[in-house]
């Protein structure tokens, strides 16, 4: 019974409609999922004060930085002299620090952030090669994550992996490249055809001179010599010529006036929306939040604010419609089952199988989202990958070292199941226990009969004499199948 | 006719995949087939935008002397082919091939209205659709709609090599499969099980993914089903080996698996596999000469295999590439590269081919208002040559509309 205003399909949620399956969808888009006792605890708080538990990140993860230092030994530390290694094992080793930010930050939409303008502002990290640039721009895309998109821009425009990726330190008057500018338009600000081929012209001369030096790599540095100083037109506006030494003043207006281009912020508004929202952008739902961008000044912090709240979010037909981007998966399984030290478990090669390189999108339009993530191919990477989390060695206290799980505390909330372990009664309960804490909705009664029916013919370590392992490795195989199911695909 | 489901179902009750001649069977004598199983087209593609005119250099040009101070091949260094053009140096054994008329070449291959952005132009040669909303479906997958058994069938389209279905084999439903490589190819099993346990294991997999749901639910399922499905099918490589030794290159391998594939059996009709790298903006001299030698050794080695395991005359392969590079190169000395071109060359190969360079020369003097390559042969044209002349069929059905074919394919 829903008092919908239908004038305002972007009302926010009411109080009376938030309980924990609003908080666990919630967690699941603007996190990596939240465990039982983490979706209580957001079900207990006001919907505006949830959304803000995610939003309102800071610059600086104090508790995940020492929880980093901690790991010493095993974990990039950033500030330390010496990261050893070709460049190709230093992007190794902050590929595992992204993964390690992602599974154990107290802020997990600030990595989901980030990883979101890596996907929209993809470079590659073959081509830019210096691992030293690869770290910053990440950096940059953490630090700006819920910034305005102008700043963000903006500084996206001097970075050192940008300027690179994408040759504009080789763009310079006698030898315009336009590389650069056409991504800009194409994919970064106002999508396919906002522009002509003109524009992209008049933009790459415009941002000549935008460099990078060679020894000071990263940095950027405007080359005045070989910046042209000529007359331009960009989408419609002059842009009479000026002395060299206003060139980056002038690449600032340009990037302004593209960004004050009609197109920009709906352009925007369908990319987080496909993100964080629904596959398929609904027209409506862009154009709002298109709204929000431009009413708050591009603030992406607001505009996800502004999202997160709207009972359109929480819609019965927008829950479990997003498909897990390989991230996703991987961090909300060990996330959802207590993984430890997830950065020290094959993670790498698993996200590799399930087609997300982090550092090396397949191309500058970034991976492709939606159902193109679930094919043949990757799905037997994901079960596959649900397999080896469920073989993880068992632990029950805090380890560093090695990647370890509490098995047994998995089905610990399965009411009477240590009492006839071994009986379907018993079995029944471990999968509902494990259901709702890894799907957060029940199975098809013919998934659940097929998990017991498997875990009753059993293996030789199910039968071993010591009830406690025997149980354990009874959950160990449910655990794979319950996150084999296609109910953990879908966020 | 058995639905997917049902054959799945009956595969992993350990029936097998013997169902006696089902009627698809008897369709494919109306699909053009040469030998027992049917014609294939193997499609190599160029990832990047391929410099077409440094692939096949009209060396006596003089507008391309002048566009090219820098990235210019010198006649001396070129290898022949006829007259008016000369092979890249790098192949050597393309140009070898092409001496024993086993190659064809395709000038001026394009579209109207070229599109410079890569995913957009993949997106145009794989959908064949240059104007208006991209079709869900790609032109092979429209062929395998139209003309291949659907669902009960074997895997009629296979990509290799990589992890992500090219747009040009979707077709209705996940009948396409495309395998990154064999070995991690399978569902696993806990290590310490024993066969039984790990059967049970695969049935509740099967299970848990038997789809019905609709929705999103049914994309994950039906994925899991013809993953199902294609590791049946490609169990079926076990018992077959390469013929020849195979050059180091992920394309190399890729191709090695899809010489398998042929040998095998298996009634793949279409393979797709993918070379990265030809996005050359900078250090184009150094980058394309390097692909272009691991395309030559790559395909020769294939086409060699082919011919040991007796499958060359019924394979055809072509390759294909968004577009090719600007005429005016851009940066100085060994840095210079080109930016995003139009037309471009394509190359087919194989034992039924009228050999040689067709399409026209490149008219460098009348470009497009980019300062592209105008196209001359619209690359649905090659398609279509392809399904009526090669594969079998009507192109309209495929493509939407008729196209003149080009002669190439004897």
């Amino acid at each position: 019974m829903q008092n919908h205003d239908d004038s305002r399909p972007f009302a926010p949620i009411a109080p009376a409609e938030w309980d924990a399956a609003a908080a666990a969808h919630l967690a699941r888009r603007a996190g990596f999922g939240a465990r039982p006792d983490e979706v209580r605890r957001l079900a207990a708080l006001t919907p505006e004060a949830a959304v803000a538990s995610f939003v309102d990140f800071p610059e600086r993860d104090e508790a995940l930085e020492t929880r980093i230092r901690e790991a010493s030994g095993d974990l990039l530390e950033l500030g330390s002299e010496t990261i050893g290694g070709s460049a190709q094992e230093v992007v190794e080793r902050v590929r595992a620090w992204w993964v390690f930010r992602m599974a154990y930050g107290s802020w997990p939409l600030q990595e989901k952030l980030t990883l979101f303008w890596h996907d929209h502002f993809a470079c590659q990290q073959t081509k830019v090669v210096r691992d030293a640039m690869v770290l910053a721009q990440n950096q940059l895309f953490r630090r700006l994550a819920a910034a305005p998109f102008g700043e963000l821009v903006r500084a996206v425009a001097r970075d050192g992996a940008m300027l690179v990726f994408l040759d504009n330190r080789l763009n310079e008057a006698r030898n315009p490249n336009e590389n650069w500018a056409r991504e800009l338009l194409e994919l970064f600000t106002l999508g396919i055809d906002r522009y002509t081929q003109k524009d992209v012209y008049e933009l790459a001369r415009i941002f000549t001179g935008w460099s990078t030096p060679s020894n000071r790599e990263g940095e950027f540095e405007f080359e005045s010599k070989r910046h042209d100083e000529g007359d331009k037109e960009l989408l419609g506006r002059s842009f009479p010529g000026r002395p060299a030494a206003q060139g980056v003043e002038e690449g600032d207006e340009a990037l302004d006036w593209i960004l004050a281009q009609d197109a920009c912020a709906p352009f925007l508004a369908g990319k987080l929306i496909a993100w964080f929202a629904e596959p398929d952008p609904d027209p409506t739902a862009v154009e709002w939040l298109a709204g929000e961008l431009r009413a708050s000044g591009y603030s992406v912090r607001d505009a996800l604010r502004a999202l997160f709240r709207t009972r359109w979010f929480y819609a019965p037909e927008r829950r479990f419609a997003l498909y897990k981007n390989p991230a996703d998966v991987v961090v909300s399984a060990a996330r959802l089952a207590g993984v430890q030290n997830l950065h020290l478990f094959d993670v790498l090669p698993a996200l590799r199988s399930l087609g997300m390189e982090l550092f090396e999108p397949p191309s500058v339009a970034g991976w492709e989202l939606g159902p193109a993530w679930v094919n043949s191919g990757s799905s037997i990477h994901r079960l596959n990958f649900a397999l080896h989390l469920s073989q993880l060695p068992h632990t029950s206290r805090e380890v560093v070292g090695r990647a370890a799980l509490d098995v047994d505390a998995l089905a610990a909330d399965a009411p009477g199941s240590a009492d006839a372990p071994d009986s379907s009664g018993g079995h029944a309960r471990i999968v509902g226990a494990l259901a709702a804490r890894l799907l957060q909705r029940p199975l098809e009664p013919h998934q659940e009969a097929a998990i017991v029916e498997c875990l009753a013919e059993g293996g030789a370590a199910q039968r071993d004499p010591d009830p406690v392992l025997a149980r354990r490795e009874v959950v160990r195989a449910a655990l794979h199948l319950v996150l084999s199911t296609p109910q953990f695909a879908l966020a | 006719m058995l639905n997917r489901r049902q054959f799945f179902g009956a595969s992993i009750a350990g029936t097998g995949a013997a169902l006696g001649t089902p009627a698809w069977l008897a369709r494919l004598g109306a699909s053009g087939q040469s030998g027992q199983d049917g014609r294939a087209l193997v499609v190599v593609q160029l990832r990047g935008g391929n410099d077409g005119l440094n692939t096949l250099v009209p060396f006596e040009d003089a507008a391309y002397r002048r566009a090219r101070p820098a990235l210019g091949l010198a006649p001396r260094e070129l290898l022949p082919a006829d007259e008016l053009n000369r092979f890249h140096p790098s192949l050597e054994r393309v140009a070898r091939r092409f001496a024993e008329g086993e190659v064809a070449l395709v000038q001026n291959v394009g579209y109207p209205g070229p599109n410079l952005s890569h995913f957009r132009s993949v997106d145009v040669w794989e959908s064949a659709c240059p104007e208006g909303p991209l079709p869900a479906t790609g032109w092979i997958g429209n062929y395998h709609d139209r003309y291949l058994p659907g669902g009960t069938g074997p895997i009629a389209m296979l990509a290799i090599g990589r992890d992500a279905m090219p747009r040009s084999m979707l077709a209705k439903g996940d009948v396409a499969c495309a395998v990154p490589d064999l070995e991690s190819y399978r569902f696993q099993a806990p290590g310490r099980a024993r066969a039984a346990e790990a059967r049970a294991r695969r049935r509740a997999l099967a299970k848990l993914n038997r789809g019905g749901a609709g929705g999103a639910l049914e994309e994950v399922t039906e994925a899991v089903a013809a993953a199902q499905l294609s590791i049946e099918q490609l169990q079926r490589l076990e018992s077959v080996s390469n013929h020849v030794a195979y050059p180091r290159s992920k394309l190399a391998g890729d191709l090695a698996l899809a010489a398998r594939v042929l040998g095998s059996g298996m009634r793949a009709r279409f393979l797709y596999v993918t070379q990265d790298g030809y996005d050359t903006h900078v250090d184009q001299a150094r980058d394309q000469a390097e692909l272009l030698r691991v395309l030559d050794a790559a395909i020769d080695a294939f086409l060699s295999d082919l011919a040991a395991m007796g499958q060359l005359e019924r394979t055809l392969v072509m390759t294909v590439s968004e577009f090719g590079r600007r005429v005016e190169e851009s940066g100085i000395g060994k840095d210079a590269g080109t930016d995003h071109g139009a037309a471009s060359v394509s190359l087919l190969f194989g034992t039924a081919l009228r050999g040689g360079v067709h399409g026209g020369q490149p008219d460098l003097e009348n470009l497009d208002e980019n300062g592209n390559l105008v196209h001359r042969a619209d690359f649905r044209q090659l398609y279509a040559t392809v399904i009526e002349d090669w594969m079998g069929g009507a192109s309209s059905d495929v493509l939407g509309r008729p196209f003149e074919k080009l002669e190439v394919i004897a």
